[in-house]
């Protein structure tokens, strides 16, 4: 009895540490080489001291004016520059305690050089008002390999000029909530860039960070005289139509499959005074999602998340900094999964927080530190870790943590960087996280990698 | 009523706040300058990044000059890592009249578009009023103003209203200065001194023996005009 116990407990934690790996910690992406060649620029003039994928104000503006400054693909003297690239990383990734008390691995690969993806990268104007950004990679999914669409962002522009003003409007696809924003608070940028996909992470995530590559889009947005931004997108799920961005998804299960059509949007304010910008948004989703991806159908499951951000940032000739948050509350309305019994609550709560500064000096070092916090009301149905004899630990998702990050621009085209995540909190447990002794700080990872882009 | 007043009251005081500019401002630019120089330079040319030139009132002459200047060979912009291995193979790197920051941000821009877009955009610019610069004073301003006025005759270095003008307005073949990012001009100072900016002899000349001090001073009084 007891043994089963343990293997239950042991099994769960493993369940969970591979949704968050699976779900939470998606290889994504990056700087693209395509966009440099179109522009004739350096990684530098788009990405904070090369440091992708941290924008500069030019970096935003050309991501919003639909990737369409630059030399065209092609005009009639033939193409002018290749709109592919290529990314990758490989790295070591070490856990302070790979395995549980009884032996079973925690974290997988500690220790082991590894390569996690390799991606091919599209990214170009089409004509002089759209441009693309699309990549399909190859990832590593421990075990195995696995190839994929990653991010997707197709976007059309045209710039109006009401008065003396400038208008600028887009209309926009994508396959990921959050993706055709350009500041790095909202999930799909915010830090941490990157992170071993081994690695552990917080056990939840708001439904608006948890839908990359399941879904896809159509929205338009309008930037007026570069200050004030509003978008409204409607994401479905990422079949039919929508099945080129998600391809590699598989609906069977595990996944998110969203019922028809649903409202992402976005506001912003920002001012440049000086070198320095400021930003304060507003952002949030209202997703219906199935219980079950594999049978779509009968009630839904009601997520409604609402964000709030502000970005500062330092634009010094050599030295820059950002401090960057986010906070997203989520009312997870289980119409769906209550009634067959997935969850013991009808209506549960997810508040995440996440807090960082980077400091770059000229295109080589950058230094990032940031804490990450996530609360939420106890649910037995979702976060229970039961202790060997069987008794309920936690049923809470609060997870508390920071990351220490240096990063070094070797060229321009390879990062070296070097990550610590340290956890204080996880799962609503300070101490005894798996009813086997383990620590929190037992999830501790420290984590070398090279990236490259060509 | 008193509920909806604040908020209201928030909202216009907010955008009174963002549209401060917006009266004189005309962003009805050259295609262009919407696209692509007004991501560093503003679409008014009075960028307020302080590491990039403020580009209103610049001469049309100059700044297409230097437009040309950008699209000189000196290896490709992009690939890095491929441009070193031929440096090390020993392929000559021509003669720079641009600084190799300059190059980073400006050679594709000059590369992609076509003369006649360049000249529009820099006409554009040339036609926009020059902010004001900052109202200051103070001892750094006060030695710059009688470096630029006067010069150091002990250092030989020539009074900069000489050849830029007794406003800093710019005359011929020398740019405007006046209301300049002090950044900027510093960090121009220190290429021309050490060589990186070849184009100008009198500003290598001028530049020879200015020390970093006078050089801040010099660029202090400058942004103030």
């Amino acid at each position: 009895m007891q043994k089963s116990a343990q293997r239950y407990a042991a099994i769960l934690i493993n369940i969970l540490l591979s949704v968050v790996i699976g779900n939470v910690i998606q290889p994504n992406a990056q700087a693209l080489p395509s966009f440099a060649r179109q522009t004739g620029q350096r990684c530098a003039a788009c990405h904070i001291g090369g440091n992708w994928p941290q924008l500069t104000p030019w970096g935003r503006f050309f991501k919003l004016a639909g990737y369409t400054a630059g030399k065209s693909l092609v005009d009639k003297e033939g193409f002018n520059y290749v709109p592919f690239g290529v990314l990758g990383q490989v790295g070591v990734n070490w856990a302070a305690q790979p395995n549980d008390a009884q032996g079973n691995p925690v974290v997988t690969q500690n220790g082991l050089p590894e390569a996690y993806g390799f991606t091919a990268e599209l990214g170009t104007k089409i004509t002089n008002f759209a441009g693309i950004f699309a990549e399909y990679g190859v990832s590593n999914g421990f075990p195995g390999w696995k190839g994929a669409s990653g991010p997707i962002d197709i976007r059309a522009t045209h710039f109006f000029h009401p008065g003396n003003s400038e208008l600028l409007v887009g209309i926009d696809s994508n396959n990921d909530p959050t993706l055709q924003d350009v500041w790095n608070t909202v999930p799909s940028w915010g830090f941490p860039f990157y992170g071993a996909p081994q690695a552990p992470g917080a056990p939840a995530s708001p439904m608006i960070a948890s839908l990359a590559q399941e879904t896809g889009s159509i929205g338009a947005y309008a930037l007026f005289d570069r200050q004030f931004y509003v978008e409204l997108s409607m994401y479905r799920v990422g079949n039919g139509f929508f099945r080129f961005m998600n391809a590699g998804t598989s609906y069977q299960s595990g996944a998110q499959y969203l019922k028809g059509f649903n409202p992402y949007w976005r506001a912003y304010w920002t001012k440049e005074h000086a070198a320095n910008v400021f930003m304060v948004g507003t952002f949030g989703m209202r997703s219906k999602v199935y219980p079950d991806s594999g049978t779509p159908s009968g009630p839904t499951d009601l997520f409604t998340d609402t964000g709030f951000d502000a970005q500062y940032q330092h634009l010094g000739d050599t030295r820059k900094f950002t401090l960057r948050s986010s906070y997203i509350y989520e009312k997870q309305t289980w119409s769906g999964s209550y009634p067959l019994g997935n969850v013991s609550n009808p209506i549960d709560n997810l508040k995440t927080l996440n807090v960082n500064g980077a400091y770059t000096v000229g295109d080589g070092w950058t230094f990032t530190g940031g804490a990450f916090f996530s609360n939420g009301s106890a649910e037995s149905g979702l976060y229970s870790i039961s202790d060997p004899n069987g008794n309920q630990l936690t049923a809470k998702p609060n997870t508390a943590g920071y990351v220490l990050e240096v990063d070094r621009t070797l060229t321009q085209n390879i990062l070296a960087s070097v990550q610590y995540t340290g956890f204080t909190k996880f799962n609503g447990l300070t101490s005894n996280i798996d009813g086997l002794g383990r620590k929190p700080s037992d999830n501790n990872t420290l984590w070398i990698s090279l990236f490259f882009a060509f | 009523m008193q509920k909806s007043f604040i908020p209201t009251a928030a909202v216009i005081a907010l955008f009174s706040f963002a549209s401060n500019t917006w009266a004189q401002k005309s962003w009805n630019a050259p295609k262009l300058v919407t696209i692509y120089c007004s991501g560093c330079h503003g679409v008014d040319g009075n960028t307020p990044l302080p590491y990039f030139p403020k580009l209103a009132g610049l001469d049309a002459a100059y700044a297409e000059k230097k437009m040309t200047a950008f699209r000189e060979p000196s290896g490709p912009p992009v690939d890095e890592a491929l441009w070193w291995a031929l440096k090390v193979m020993g392929s000559k790197k021509a003669a720079g009249n641009v600084t190799r920051q300059e190059r980073m941000n400006m050679e594709g821009v000059a590369h992609a578009e076509t003369p006649e877009q360049i000249k529009a955009a820099v006409v554009w610019y040339a036609r926009q009023p020059p902010a004001h610069g900052h109202a200051e004073s103070g001892a750094l301003v006060m030695q710059g103003k009688e470096l630029f006025d006067k010069g150091i005759p002990a250092q030989k270095v020539l009074a900069c209203a000489t050849c830029h003008g007794p406003d800093a307005a710019g005359r011929g073949p020398a740019p405007r200065l006046a209301g300049q990012n002090a950044e900027y001009l510093i960090d121009q100072l220190e290429k021309f001194s050490k060589g990186d900016r070849k184009h100008s002899p009198e500003m290598t000349m001028v530049t020879r023996d200015l020390d970093a001090d006078q050089a801040r001073a010099a660029a202090a009084y400058l942004q103030t005009r």
